[in-house]
């Protein structure tokens, strides 16, 4: 949150997290190596460099599949919401690996040519016609180039200077370097080598993200609730046992905006299911310690007014709730961030 | 490619970066807290890690800069464009996929040396 920037905002689950997955990836590298070195004849021109390129590219490509995993992950099933708590420095990292597997590349490929190595890259094969003579080199260049953005802008400061919708798309741009990369595996190593190890995980890696994406869409479809309006334009969205305690239940008005209505202390409050910070979906979170909690990385809000706790002063859209004849309603209009408005009373609780 | 226009292309490059490096330093050092005044203060540290940034995306931070730091619109939430990308890239990615396994040549062969391609052809 916003009080004061810094480099990085360690804290020990963060450590936790980037060293179980730098632990990960170093042995997902070994093993890679290892298992190459051994399953190759004796005699092979294959050099050490030759697969670490591709050790390196493979736990690049591996790791983006598990980043974009886990948005739908988490989205199926409250388990996985913790993963999504750094997954930028994920995000980071896939690049870093990346950028040694491309210097790697460039060195081994074009580092013996007369010509400065990027300029015997490009002009080095123009047979954009031919899929087996394909210059993949050039979509993996396009995809690094692409994370290379995502990964430098991924500061929280970044989305406040370039704004929350205008970051999100830039940084929907990780799915046109999937698209890029699955491709450079697809016209480069796929054609070149007789395992069929690179195409079977390329394509598993590919089906089982095209299903989770699918099944969180369907799961989040059937969640949505279209909220119909009833008298005066208030929207019933049910008995107030309907919402788990500090939890909430989620609607979405006909001008497709979504309410995050909270149930917590025998109290009701609706706040916009959008956090301030990447838009991440805030009904889906807890009220811990009396604050609306993003899931996604913990943002905070107080249910009454949207406002974050001092020292923080990020806002959120309110709306109007009230109880009448044992339902809950809520106003579909949204009040300005930050507004205050009474939380509903539930009588029933009390009694 | 001819080397001209990869010669062209990779200067190009270079000049962007060189720009946005000169541009970062810049707005590292007065443009990031007029842009987001809960920067102001911070430390060397911070900077540094958002030169980077500032490095690639320079145009877009120029532009901002010209027409006096503009506060970001409202946030919301773009989950139907995140399913209009998937709805586009899943067929097209399935169908590069099979395209490419259709026309994978029937015993291919690893390349185990580097190319060398331009060593012949900057010789010739």
């Amino acid at each position: 949150m916003s009080h004061t920037y810094q480099a990085v905002q360690w804290n020990p689950f963060k450590w936790r997290y980037d060293l179980v997955v730098l632990a990960a990836i170093a042995l997902f590298i070994a093993a890679f190596v290892v298992l190459t070195m051994a399953s190759r004849p004796p005699g092979h021109s294959l050099t050490l460099i030759q697969i670490l390129i591709r050790a390196f590219g493979a736990s690049a490509f591996l790791l983006l599949n598990v980043i974009l995993a886990i948005g739908p992950l988490a989205r199926l099933s409250p388990r996985f919401t913790p993963l999504l708590y750094n997954r930028r420095h994920m995000g980071v990292l896939c690049f870093l690996l990346a950028l040694v597997h491309g210097g790697l590349s460039l060195f081994w490929y074009q580092g013996f040519a007369d010509l400065n190595p990027v300029v015997a890259l490009f002009a080095s094969n123009a047979n954009y016609t031919s899929i087996g003579g394909f210059p993949f080199e050039s979509l993996g260049l396009l995809a690094l180039i692409l994370l290379g953005i995502l990964a430098v802008s991924s500061h929280d400061y970044w989305q406040a200077a370039l704004g929350a919708t205008f970051w999100k798309r830039l940084h929907m741009g990780i799915y046109i370097a999937y698209g890029l990369l699955v491709m450079h595996i697809m016209l480069g190593i796929v054609q070149g080598e007789k395992d069929v190890i690179y195409p079977a995980v390329v394509i598993g890696a590919f089906c089982v993200l095209a299903v989770l994406h699918g099944a969180s869409v369907i799961v989040g479809r059937l969640k949505d609730k279209q909220a119909s309006a009833s008298l005066d334009g208030w929207i019933n969205i049910g008995t107030p046992g309907k919402i788990r305690e500090n939890q909430a239940k989620i609607i979405k008005t006909k001008t497709g905006d979504r309410i995050a209505v909270f149930r917590y202390d025998g109290k009701v409050s609706a706040v916009s299911n959008v956090c301030a910070h990447q838009n991440g979906p805030l009904g889906e979170g807890r009220i811990i310690d009396g604050c609306i909690t993003c899931p996604w990385h913990g943002w905070q809000y107080r249910p009454q007014d949207g406002r974050s706790p001092a020292p923080f002063n990020e806002k959120i859209a309110t709306y109007r709730v009230q109880i009448d004849g044992g339902m809950v309603y809520v106003h579909p209009d949204a009040l300005p961030p930050g507004t205050a408005t009474p939380p509903a009373i539930i009588k029933e609780d009390r009694a | 490619m001819s080397i001209a226009l990869a010669t062209a292309l990779a200067s190009a490059l270079g000049f962007y970066l060189v720009l946005g490096g000169l541009y970062g330093l810049f707005f590292i050092s007065f443009g990031a807290a007029r842009m987001v005044p809960a920067a102001r203060g911070s430390g060397i540290g911070f900077r540094l890690m958002i030169l980077p940034g500032a490095v690639l995306l320079w145009p877009v931070l120029l532009g901002r800069m010209i027409r006096g730091y503009p506060a970001p619109g409202p946030g919301r939430t773009l989950r139907r464009i995140h399913v209009r990308y998937w709805v586009f890239l899943v067929p097209m990615v399935a169908l590069g996929i099979m395209f490419t396994l259709m026309l994978r040549p029937v015993d291919p062969v690893n390349e185990t040396l580097p190319k060398g391609v331009i060593l012949e052809e900057s010789a010739s």
